[in-house]
C-alpha cells in the first residue's frame, strides 16, 4: 500500500521537479543560466555573438624568407596568413578545432596545423591554402615539429602523455612516443638530431616534495627518446627554444613555491617566473633563471625565441602583457662557461633560481605588449619581434635594435570587449594580485590546474593544516560550494574577496569586474572526452563500470547503504551531490575530514586526486586509500572490476539534469536486489518497539528533499564510518567487543537505527547499513507512514511519528570518553542542528519541536 | 588656504579615483592645529581650502599624513573599501628607545566611514624607536624611515632604515640597504620611472641632506647619489612627467622649490622661492596612479600572530658564518616595555626593560614555527645547546593580530625568493605557542 500511494505521487512530482529543474537548467528568466549542448559539453548563455569572432591568435610561425607570417588562431579555427612586407592578412584557411601548433614541410609547400579539440592535425596545402588531409592523432595535440628532412612529423599530445609520430608521405601515424606529464611544445635542434619536448605539468612526485618537469629528448633518427631530464622544482614548461649555435635549450616555466605555507606574497612567496636553460643532448647540467625583480613580478612566461644570431633571448611574459629582452652574453656569463658547459656549481644554481635581483644583470629591455602576448617569432634577418597578443588580436612588430614597437597587424576580430572577453582578459592579468605576481591563469593554465598542493594559510586556520589539492577551472558552473572545505558557496566569493585575501593579498577585483570573471569561468566547457565520444555508445567494459557504480550490492552480496554508493555522491550532471562527505581522508593536518564532493567530468585529467592529492592516479584511490570502503564499497572488487568501473568514471561528463526524484526512484530499486541482512551481535535486547521501522526508504519516496538533506549529513553515514579500524576499532578495542564495530549494537545504538530490536520488528526494507535514518528519531513508521495517515498529522502522532527534541539529539551527542581521542570539537548542537533542519523544519519552526 | 589655523603643515593630495587609477587631485589632507595649545591633528579640506573636516581625534600629535589607495578591513566579503591615510603620531606614549623624546609610531585611519563602524585607527607600526616620514608606494605599501638603535648593547647608536610594509602593519620588510649611502635617510618618494627618490644625511639633526635614489629593479643594489656639490635638499617630489622639484637651500638662505636638474646634479630651475621663508613640502596638483589597494589581513578579534622561519642559517650577515648547521638549537623572543611618556624630559633616556615573550626550539634544519602576541615589538636571539647567544636581532619587528609572517631566514639576502621546501617546523604541524608564556 505504501508502495502503491508513493508510484502516484512518484508521477505527479515527476513532473513538477522535472519542469523545475529544466528551468534551473535552462536559466531562470531574469539572468542568464547554463544549457546543455548534445554533445554533452556545457555552453553558457552568457556569450554575445562578438565572443564566436574573436581570433585568439596563439601561435606564430615565419616562413624562411620571412615574407609570409602563419597565424594559428584558436577562437575561429583557422590559421591566418599574414603578408609581413603589407603588414596584413592576405589569406585564411579553415582547420579543426581549437588550433594550436604550427608546422612546415621543409620545402614550405604544406602547413602542418594540430587541432586541440578535434584530437587531429590539418595539413594544409599552402599554395591553395586549403586543407589536404587530417591525420588523427592523440588527445589535445598542441606543438608539432618536422625532422630535418620533413620526413616524419612530431606531435605533442598534451592529454595521452606523448607524441605522435606521423609519416608525412603517407599522413599515417606509425609510432607513438611516452613523453613526460602533458607535453606542450617541441623544438628541433639546428642540426636535427634531438629533438627536445617541453612539459606543463610535474612528473608525479611524492606529497610535500618539490615538482619535476621533464624535458623530453628524442633522437630523431632513431625516433626513441633517449633522454629524459628533470627539471627540478620547476612547473607549467611552455614553449621552448634551441640556441642558434646548439649549445642550449631554453624551456619557459615557472617556479612555484607551493610547498611554502602562503603566509605572504612579497619576495616572491607564491610563485617565481623564469626559464631553464640547459645544455643540449640527452644529458647535461642545467640552471634557472628568473624573469622577475624583487618588487615586480613578470608572470605566465610563455613564448621563446632567440634572434638569429643568438645575441638575443625573448620571452613573453603573457600575465603582464610584457616580452623581456635577454642578452644572452651576460646571461651566459653568469653561467660561468667552462669549455661551453655550465661551471657553475650546483649550490650557484639553486641560488640563482631564487634570485629575484639578478635578472637585472641580463635583461635589456622590457617591451610592453597588448593583451596576453603569447607565441613570439624573429624575422630571418632577426630585425623584427613579431608578438601573438592573444586576447587583443593582434600580432605586435617590434623593431629590435630599438626594442620599440613600431606596429601592430590587425586580424580581424571584433574591436568591441564583450563581457565574456574581458573577463578571460582579467583571467590572464596578473595586476590583481600584488607585485603582479599572479594571475588566475598562473594557477590554473590553459583554465585547468598546476598538479600542485598548497598549504593556504587562512586567519585562524594557520600554518601547516590542510594541505589543498588544487582544482580545475573547467566545467565548474553551478558545481559549488567550491574548495575543497566547500568555504565558498559561490565562485563569485572564490574568486573575489576569497582568492584577494589568500593568494592575491590585493584588493582582488572591483565588482563589475569580478562578474565579467565569473562569467567568463562559468563559460569554461570540459574539452570533449576521448573515452566517449557523442554518440557513441559505451564498450563493455564501460557498461560493466557503470553498473558498479551504481550498484547496492557487493559481489559477495552485502548491502551498500544508499550513503556509500558511487552514484550517490556522485549524480548527473555534474557528478556532485554537491555537499561536503568524510570519506575517511582526513590526516593528521586535517581539521576536519568533511570535503567538498568534487565534479568528476573529466577527471582522468585531473590528477593527482583527493582533497590533498596524494595519489596520482584513479586506482590508488581505492586500492591505496580506501582501505575500510569508506570512499564506497571497492574492497571486494578484482583488479578487472575496479578497471571497469575507472573506464566507466573516465566517460563522465557534464550530462542532462536527472532529478532527485528519479535518482532516489532507482537506488531504491537497486536496493531491493538481495535478500541480505546485516548479522547484529548484542541483539539480546528485549526491547520492542511499538511498530516494525520500514526504512527511510519508504519516507524518501515522498520526502525527497528531506532525503536529500539527510545524504547529506554524516547521519548518512555513521554506519559506513564504523568500518574505520583506526577509530571505531580503537573504540571497540576499548570496550572489550567481540564484534565488528559495524555489527555491533552497541556502536550501533548511536551509529545505527533499531539494530538494538528484535530482527522480526525490522522490515524488508529496512536496512540497518543506512546508519541514522529517519525512524531513528521520528520512530517506526509502520503505522504511520502510509500517505494517508501522513496527510493528517495528529493522526500520524498518534500512531507513533515522533516530533523529536534537542535530549532526542543528545542522547547520543553527550560527551563520550571513549571518543576523546579523536579529539573532535565540542558539540554544538545549534550549529549541528542547522546542518541536519529538513527543508519542512526551515519552513515550519514548530515541525520539530526545537 | 588655512587661515584659520595656527599651524599647518604636512599636505597629501588625494587620488580620488573610484576606480580609474589616475585622480585629479580633488581634496588635501594635511596635520593642522588651530591654536599652539592644541595638539597636531589630521585634517581634510577641498583642494581650494573649503570643507575642513577634522579626521583625527584624541590621538595623540598627529603629523604627516599620506593618502593611501582605498581598501578593506572585514572578511569574508571585504565590501568595506573605503579611503585610507596612513600618519605619524606619538599617540603611544612611549619614550623612544635611548632617548627623552617620545617615540613616534605609524597608523591608519579611513577617512570615509565604514558602514556600521564609522571611523576606525589603527596603529600600525610597533617599533620602540620611531617610524615616521611615510610614503605609499604604487605597490599598495607603505615606505618609512624606522629609527632603531645600531646593535643591541648600552650606549649603541641609532640608525635608519628605509622600510616597507603592508598599509595596515604587516609584511615589515626593509626596503633599501643600510649599508650603502649615509647613515640617515628619510622623504622617500617613487617616482614614475621606478626610482626611490630620498634625502640622506650624516646627520640626522640636520635640517637638511642630499639627494640619492634606488632602483625599484633592485633597491638594495642600486643606491646612486643624486646632488653633487653645496647644498641642502629637502622634501622631493615627483611630477608625472619624471621631473622632481625639491626644496632647496645653499645653506645660509631660506629654502626655496626648484626643480632638480639630474645631469648638473644640483638644483635647477626655481619654482617659487619667498626668500623671508622656507619653501618646503610641495606637492603637485596633478593626476597621479592610484596604488594597489591590498586587503587587510588583520584580524581585529585575535590577539595573535603566526611566525614560520624556514631556516635561521640563511642570513647574510658576516657573524653568522661562524655557526654551522645544527649549532643553533632555540630562538628567544623578547620584547620590551617601554617608560611611559609624562611629557617632562627626563635628564636619561629611560630604560627599556625586556621580557622574554618565550624561548621555542629550532629545528634541524634551522626552522621554527611560533604563535606569538600580536601587535607587540619583539626581537629575537639565536641561543646554542648551552643557552649561548649566537645572534641577535638588532630590529624591532611584530606580527600583527591574526595575520601569519614568513621569513626566510635570519637577515638573509632580500634578493632571494625563498626555497621550494616544507620546513621540518611546518611539518611537525603546530606552532609553538607562546602567547600566555610571559
Amino acid at each position: 500500500m505504501i508502495l502503491s500511494f508513493s508510484r502516484t505521487r512518484i508521477r505527479m512530482l515527476l513532473f513538477a521537479l522535472t519542469g523545475l529543474i529544466a528551468l534551473i537548467a535552462l536559466g531562470s528568466p531574469d539572468g542568464p543560466g547554463p544549457t546543455y549542448l548534445k554533445d554533452g559539453s556545457k555552453k553558457t548563455s552568457y556569450a554575445a555573438p562578438e565572443d564566436s569572432l574573436y581570433k585568439s591568435p596563439v601561435h606564430l610561425l615565419l616562413s624562411r624568407d620571412g615574407q609570409r607570417l602563419f597565424v594559428a588562431c584558436e577562437n575561429t579555427n583557422e590559421v591566418l596568413l599574414v603578408d609581413t612586407a603589407e603588414g596584413k592578412v592576405s589569406g585564411s584557411v579553415k582547420v579543426g578545432s581549437y588550433p594550436f601548433g604550427l608546422a612546415l614541410s621543409p620545402d614550405e609547400s604544406r602547413l602542418y596545423v594540430s587541432n586541440r579539440r578535434d584530437r587531429t592535425v590539418s595539413v594544409v596545402d599552402i599554395a591553395k591554402l586549403a586543407v589536404l588531409q587530417t591525420i588523427p592523432v592523440g588527445d589535445d595535440p598542441h606543438g608539432l615539429v618536422t625532422d630535418a628532412a620533413g620526413e616524419f612529423l612530431y606531435v605533442a599530445n598534451l592529454y595521452t602523455d606523448d607524441l605522435s609520430v606521423i609519416d608525412t608521405r603517407n599522413f599515417k601515424e606509425v609510432k607513438r612516443l611516452e613523453s613526460g606529464r602533458t607535453p606542450f611544445e617541441v623544438a628541433l635542434a639546428p642540426d636535427g638530431k634531438y629533438l627536445y619536448v617541453s612539459n606543463q605539468l610535474s612528473m608525479p612526485v611524492p606529497q610535500r616534495t618539490p615538482p619535476v618537469l621533464e624535458l623530453t629528448v628524442v633522437d630523431t633518427k632513431r625516433q626513441v627518446v633517449v633522454g629524459r631530464r628533470n627539471l627540478f622544482s620547476t612547473v607549467i614548461g611552455q614553449h621552448l627554444a634551441v640556441s642558434p649555435d646548439n649549445r642550449f635549450v631554453v624551456v619557459a616555466l615557472e617556479l612555484p613555491k607551493n610547498l611554502l605555507p602562503e603566509t605572504q606574497v612579497y619576495q616572491g612567496w607564491m610563485v617565481t617566473h623564469g626559464f631553464a636553460v640547459a645544455e643540449v643532448g640527452r644529458e647535461g647540467r642545467i640552471a634557472y633563471f628568473l624573469l622577475d625583480e624583487p618588487n615586480l613580478y613578470y608572470a605566465d612566461p610563455y613564448g621563446v625565441v632567440f634572434s638569429p644570431d643568438g645575441r638575443r633571448l625573448y620571452v613573453s611574459s603573457s600575465g603582464v602583457d610584457t616580452v623581456t629582452v635577454i642578452d644572452t652574453s651576460r646571461l651566459y656569463k653568469l653561467l660561468d662557461l667552462q669549455g661551453g658547459k655550465i661551471g657553475l656549481s650546483d649550490a650557484a644554481i639553486a641560488t640563482n633560481a631564487r634570485n629575484l635581483g639578478v635578472s637585472s644583470e641580463y635583461v635589456l629591455a622590457r617591451i610592453p605588449t597588448q593583451q596576453n602576448p603569447k607565441d613570439l617569432a624573429i624575422s630571418p634577418d632577426g630585425s623584427r619581434l613579431y608578438v601573438a597578443n592573444r586576447l587583443a588580436d593582434t600580432v605586435q612588430v617590434v623593431d629590435t635594435s630599438t626594442n620599440q614597437t613600431t606596429g601592430f597587424i590587425g586580424l580581424g576580430g571584433p574591436e568591441s570587449v564583450t563581457e565574456l572577453r574581458r573577463g578571460e582578459r582579467l583571467f590572464n592579468y596578473s595586476s590583481i594580485s600584488f607585485q603582479k605576481q599572479l594571475s588566475c591563469n598562473t594557477c590554473h593554465p590553459e583554465y585547468h590546474l598546476d598538479g600542485l598542493q598548497y598549504d593556504i594559510v587562512a586567519p585562524e586556520e594557520g600554518i601547516g593544516r590542510v594541505l589543498l589539492d588544487n582544482r580545475t577551472m573547467r566545467g565548474i558552473a553551478a558545481t559549488g560550494p567550491y574548495k575543497w572545505t566547500g568555504k565558498n558557496p559561490s565562485i563569485a566569493r572564490q574568486d573575489g574577496p576569497r582568492a584577494a585575501q589568500l593568494f592575491f593579498r590585493s584588493h582582488g577585483f572591483q565588482a563589475d569586474d569580478l562578474r565579467a570573471a565569473v562569467k567568463f569561468i562559468e563559460s569554461i566547457p570540459l574539452p570533449p572526452n576521448r573515452y566517449l565520444e557523442p554518440g557513441r555508445r559505451m564498450n563493455e567494459f564501460q557498461r560493466r563500470g557503470r553498473t558498479y557504480f551504481e550498484r547496492a550490492y557487493t559481489r559477495d552480496g552485502r548491502y551498500i547503504p544508499v550513503a556509500n554508493r558511487c552514484v550517490t555522491c556522485h549524480p548527473s550532471p555534474y557528478f556532485t551531490d554537491q555537499q561536503l562527505h568524510d570519506i575517511g581522508s582526513q590526516t593528521n593536518i586535517d581539521d576536519t575530514g568533511e570535503f567538498d564532493t568534487p565534479q568528476i567530468g573529466d577527471v582522468q585529467e585531473t590528477a593527482p586526486f583527493l582533497h590533498d592529492g596524494r595519489c596520482y592516479t584513479l586506482e590508488e584511490i581505492w586500492t591505496v586509500y580506501n582501505p575500510y570502503d569508506t570512499h564506497g564499497v571497492t574492497n571486494d572488487m578484482a583488479k578487472e572490476n575496479l578497471n571497469d568501473l575507472i573506464e566507466y568514471i573516465k566517460t563522465l561528463r557534464i550530462g542532462e539534469p536527472l532529478p532527485y526524484k528519479d535518482l532516489f526512484t532507482s537506488l531504491f530499486a537497486k536496493s531491493k536486489g538481495s535478500p541480505f541482512r546485516l548479522r547484529i551481535g548484542d541483539v539480546s535486547s528485549n526491547t520492542t518497539p511499538a511498530a516494525r521501522y520500514v526504512g527511510n526508504e519508504v519516507c524518501g519516496t515522498c520526502h525527497t528533499r528531506e532525503y536529500k538533506e539527510w545524504l547529506g549529513t554524516k547521519h548518512a553515514r555513521t554506519w559506513v564510518m564504523l568500518g574505520m579500524a583506526d577509530k571505531a576499532g580503537k573504540v571497540a578495542t576499548g570496550f572489550k567487543m567481540t564484534e565488528q564495530p559495524q555489527q555491533s549494537a552497541v556502536c550501533l545504538e548511536c551509529h545505527g537505527t533499531a539494530a538494538g530490536v528484535p530482527a522480526s520488528y525490522r522490515a524488508d526494507t529496512f536496512h540497518v547499513e543506512e546508519g541514522v535514518q529517519c525512524e531513528r528519531c521520528h520512530g517506526p513508521g509502520e503505522k504511520y507512514a502510509t500517505e494517508e495517515v501522513m496527510k493528517d498529522r495528529e493522526k500520524a502522532m498518534s500512531l507513533g511519528l515522533i516530533v523529536p527534541t534537542r535530549d532526542v539529539c543528545m542522547g547520543c551527542h553527550a560527551p563520550k570518553p571513549s571518543h576523546a581521542f579523536m579529539l573532535r570539537k565540542p558539540f554544538d548542537f545549534d550549529s549541528a542542528y542547522s546542518r541536519i533542519k529538513h527543508t519542512h523544519g526551515a519552513n515550519n519552526p514548530n515541525a520539530y519541536g526545537m | 588656504m588655512t587661515p584659520e589655523f595656527a599651524a599647518a603643515s604636512d599636505p597629501s593630495i588625494s587620488f580620488d579615483g573610484k576606480r580609474i587609477v589616475f585622480a585629479d587631485g580633488k581634496r588635501i589632507v594635511f596635520a593642522g592645529r588651530r591654536t599652539l595649545k592644541e595638539t597636531w591633528n589630521v585634517w581634510e579640506m577641498d583642494i581650494d581650502g573649503a570643507n575642513k573636516r577634522q579626521v583625527t581625534r584624541d590621538l595623540g600629535n598627529c603629523r604627516e599624513p599620506e593618502y593611501l589607495a582605498t581598501s578593506s578591513i572585514t572578511p569574508p566579503d571585504f565590501a568595506d573599501r573605503v579611503r585610507w591615510v596612513t600618519f605619524v603620531s606619538d599617540a603611544a606614549g612611549i619614550y623612544r628607545e635611548g632617548s627623552t623624546e617620545p617615540a613616534t609610531s605609524l597608523y591608519a585611519v579611513n577617512t570615509e566611514p565604514i558602514q556600521g563602524r564609522g571611523t576606525v585607527a589603527w596603529r600600525t607600526t610597533f617599533n620602540l624607536s620611531s617610524d615616521f616620514s611615510p610614503t605609499a608606494l604604487q605597490d599598495g605599501r607603505v615606505l618609512f624611515t624606522s629609527m632603531q638603535l645600531a646593535a643591541r648593547s648600552p650606549g649603541a647608536g641609532e640608525r635608519y632604515s628605509l622600510l616597507a610594509a603592508n598599509w595596515d602593519g604587516s609584511g615589515l620588510n626593509i626596503f633599501a640597504g643600510d649599508a650603502e649611502g649615509a647613515a640617515f635617510k628619510t622623504m622617500g618618494v617613487e617616482t614614475p620611472d621606478r626610482h626611490l627618490v630620498f634625502i640622506e644625511s650624516e646627520n640626522p639633526a640636520a635640517m637638511g641632506g642630499q639627494l640619492a635614489r634606488v632602483s625599484f629593479r633592485r633597491p638594495l643594489r642600486s643606491y646612486e647619489p643624486l646632488s653633487r656639490g653645496e647644498g641642502y635638499y629637502l622634501s622631493p617630489r615627483p611630477l608625472a612627467d619624471g621631473r622632481v622639484v625639491v626644496s632647496y637651500t645653499r645653506g645660509r638662505e631660506s629654502y626655496g622649490l626648484y626643480y632638480f636638474d639630474a645631469g648638473k646634479g644640483g638644483a635647477g630651475a626655481r619654482v617659487y622661492d619667498d626668500p623671508q621663508w622656507d619653501d618646503l613640502d610641495a606637492q603637485a596638483v596633478e593626476p597621479r596612479p592610484e596604488p594597489t589597494g591590498l586587503i587587510s589581513s588583520v584580524v581585529e578579534k585575535l590577539n595573535w600572530g603566526d611566525l614560520h622561519c624556514i631556516s635561521v642559517y640563511d642570513s647574510d650577515r658576516p657573524e653568522m658564518a661562524r655557526v654551522k648547521k645544527g649549532d643553533v638549537k632555540q630562538v628567544r623572543l623578547v620584547t620590551g616595555n617601554p617608560a611611559p611618556f609624562v611629557g617632562r624630559p627626563p635628564k636619561t633616556p629611560p630604560e627599556i626593560r625586556k621580557s622574554v615573550l618565550g624561548v621555542v626550539p629550532v629545528e634541524p634544519d634551522g626552522s621554527f614555527f611560533v604563535r606569538l602576541p600580536g601587535d607587540t615589538p619583539f626581537y629575537m636571539e639565536l641561543l646554542d645547546g648551552q643557552g649561548k647567544v649566537l645572534e641577535s636581532m638588532p630590529r624591532w619587528i611584530w606580527v600583527r593580530r591574526g595575520t601569519s609572517r614568513g621569513c626566510i631566514g635570519c637577515h638573509e639576502n632580500k634578493e632571494l625568493a625563498p626555497e621550494n621546501r616544507v620546513s621540518d617546523a611546518v611539518r611537525r604541524g603546530e606552532p609553538h605557542d607562546i602567547r600566555s608564556s610571559r
